[in-house]
């Protein structure tokens, strides 16, 4: 025997953006690289590290960095959004 | 970027947001108790795979991330959680189902879509009853719930209100709690993710309290009422089946609490002796009901039996909300201060008013430095430098302005009152309930 029930989930969009194209190391000119830290434990410490290889390894790249408080939600300056080419972002623990 | 353990709430989250295919580096978990050496070793670990998701075709990277699945390191419980898709816009408002209890309780238990605990099955008919003559519209949409977005509608509302037991006169508190869940202030996207023990308090004030009979007495957080009860679980049902609060997956709380099963109760003026609730406080009149929610912990209590005057008493409250270990600690925000109404008689026969209760905390409550390492003191030089003493050599306050205490009398007889930390970055939210 069955019988009708009601689906309790709400509905969430489904939608599938593109990713943005991505801009090569060798296109020429600086690339801006965005590196932004949640500041949970050792996130900054993770983000240093990660400025000193892409500096070491890419003459060519200029790090921004950007910071927010754990578990607030993210505000991005209008410069950041503007300049970074690529953005790595840290989230969870 | 993230550890392993988050790569599912970051998979659901880029879902969430409409971008599915975002790609993610990976590192081992966990991160935060690693030394500096091996924090840059990890970096150079996953260093070429940053730039692989830099540099490689964005439409290859997007169908790769999208096919991802998150590492199952634990035992997925829910074991038909990922059959079909029942949040999907086309997804039907009606399924068919086992015709017994317990069958549906298995259905719904494997979808992940129980507390755990037996739910009522949401027919048809007792969806219709549970609307009512309420003349809402079913397709109202009172909010998105976060982390996910879902759309929190009156009928998706009342169908998680029947699932949790409520009865059709609790559902106008319901919708105004799901309204109230969409402010910006709550912050419900960190409260429902977070390994944070937090929960959603639901504090109910005005004459519905005796309406619809809220307990705001004996045991005024403990079981043995219908309303408190089945409405606090109603709203922890929205949270996870239109919010996708779910344990593990992205409701990421370490410890949990009881009180995530279900937490609200009432104040009322009976209790009150200074005349004013939480939600008159809070800009609301007496004769408006209303529902204020709250990211809070589970409850502690405050035992004092021979405190004779304000002060003593108060001294004890101070000492009772200053845990190192509270996110309040170092992150401020409110903290509720619930007073049985013995203490409360006290405190206002000796003359205090609501704000000198406010004002003697701020004054007298702080944690001991003592107990203050100096990792807490970093963070707390960060988020909080004003609630340091001497640098935390003095200790440190646990309040600072009088919204960081939110004052309610409520609880039967008896020299108790309780004290709820809160998640920190979170503000109560208040919702007139219609009718």
């Amino acid at each position: 025997m069955v019988r009708e029930l009601m689906n309790p989930c709400g509905t969430v969009a489904n939608e599938d953006a593109p990713l943005a194209p991505r801009r090569q190391i060798d296109s020429g000119g600086p690339i801006v690289v965005g590196l932004f830290s949640n500041q949970k434990a050792n996130a900054d410490l993770f983000m240093d590290n990660m400025e000193s290889l892409l500096t070491e390894r890419f003459e060519n790249v200029e790090i921004m960095r950007g910071f927010k408080a754990a578990s607030v939600p993210a505000e991005f300056s209008a410069e950041f959004l503007d300049r970074c080419d690529v953005v790595v972002a840290g989230f969870g623990d | 970027m993230c550890s392993d353990e988050f790569y599912a709430l970051g998979k659901a989250e880029t879902e969430c947001l409409g971008m599915p295919g975002l790609p993610i580096a990976v590192v081992p978990h966990p991160v935060a108790k690693l030394l500096p050496d091996e924090v840059a070793e990890l970096v150079r670990n996953v260093f070429d795979e940053v730039i692989r998701l830099w540099q490689d075709d964005a439409e290859n990277l997007r169908a790769e991330f999208k096919e991802k699945a998150p590492p199952t390191k634990s035992r997925l419980r829910y074991r038909s959680m990922f059959e079909g898709n029942f949040s999907a816009p086309d997804a039907p408002e009606r399924m068919n189902g086992p015709d017994d209890l317990e069958g549906v309780n298995r259905l719904f238990y494997s979808r992940g879509w129980t507390d755990g605990l037996p739910i009522i099955p949401p027919t048809p008919e007792r969806y219709e009853k549970m609307l009512g003559d309420s003349g809402l519209d079913p397709y109202e949409l009172l909010a998105r719930i976060e982390p996910r977005q879902g759309e929190a509608t009156v009928a998706k509302v009342a169908i998680n209100g029947v699932m949790a037991g409520c009865q059709p006169e609790h559902l106008p508190v319901l919708v105004a709690a799901a309204k109230a869940l969409g402010q910006a202030d709550l912050n419900l996207k960190a409260l429902n993710t977070t390994t944070h023990p937090c929960t959603v308090l639901a504090l109910i004030s005005g004459p519905i309290t005796e309406a619809v009979d809220v307990n705001s007495t004996y045991n005024v957080m403990g079981q043995g009422s219908l309303a408190n009860g089945a409405i606090g679980r109603g709203i922890r049902s929205i949270l996870l089946n239109i919010g996708g609060g779910t344990p593990g997956i992205l409701d990421r709380s370490t410890m949990g609490t009881p009180a995530k099963y279900s937490f609200c109760f009432g104040e009322t003026l009976a209790e009150n002796p200074w005349g004013e609730t939480l939600a008159m406080e809070r800009g609301f009149g007496a004769e408006q009901s209303t529902v204020t929610l709250c990211g809070v912990e589970g409850p502690h209590n405050i035992n004092d039996h021979y405190g004779k005057t304000a002060e003593e008493i108060l001294q004890t409250v101070a000492g009772t909300m200053c845990t190192p270990g509270s996110n309040n600690s170092y992150l401020g925000g409110e903290i509720m201060l619930v007073l049985g109404p013995e203490h409360a008689e006290i405190i206002h026969n000796d003359g205090f008013s609501k704000a000198d209760i406010k004002n003697y905390l701020i004054e007298n409550a702080y944690i001991p430095a003592n107990v203050l390492s100096e990792p807490q003191r970093v963070i707390m030089r960060q988020y909080v430098p004003e609630r340091l003493l001497a640098d935390g050599n003095e200790g440190a306050k646990i309040a600072t302005s009088h919204d960081d205490i939110q004052l309610v009398v409520a609880g039967g007889a008896g020299r108790h009152s309780a004290v709820i930390p809160s998640f920190g970055n979170t503000r109560a939210v208040t919702e007139v309930i219609a009718g």
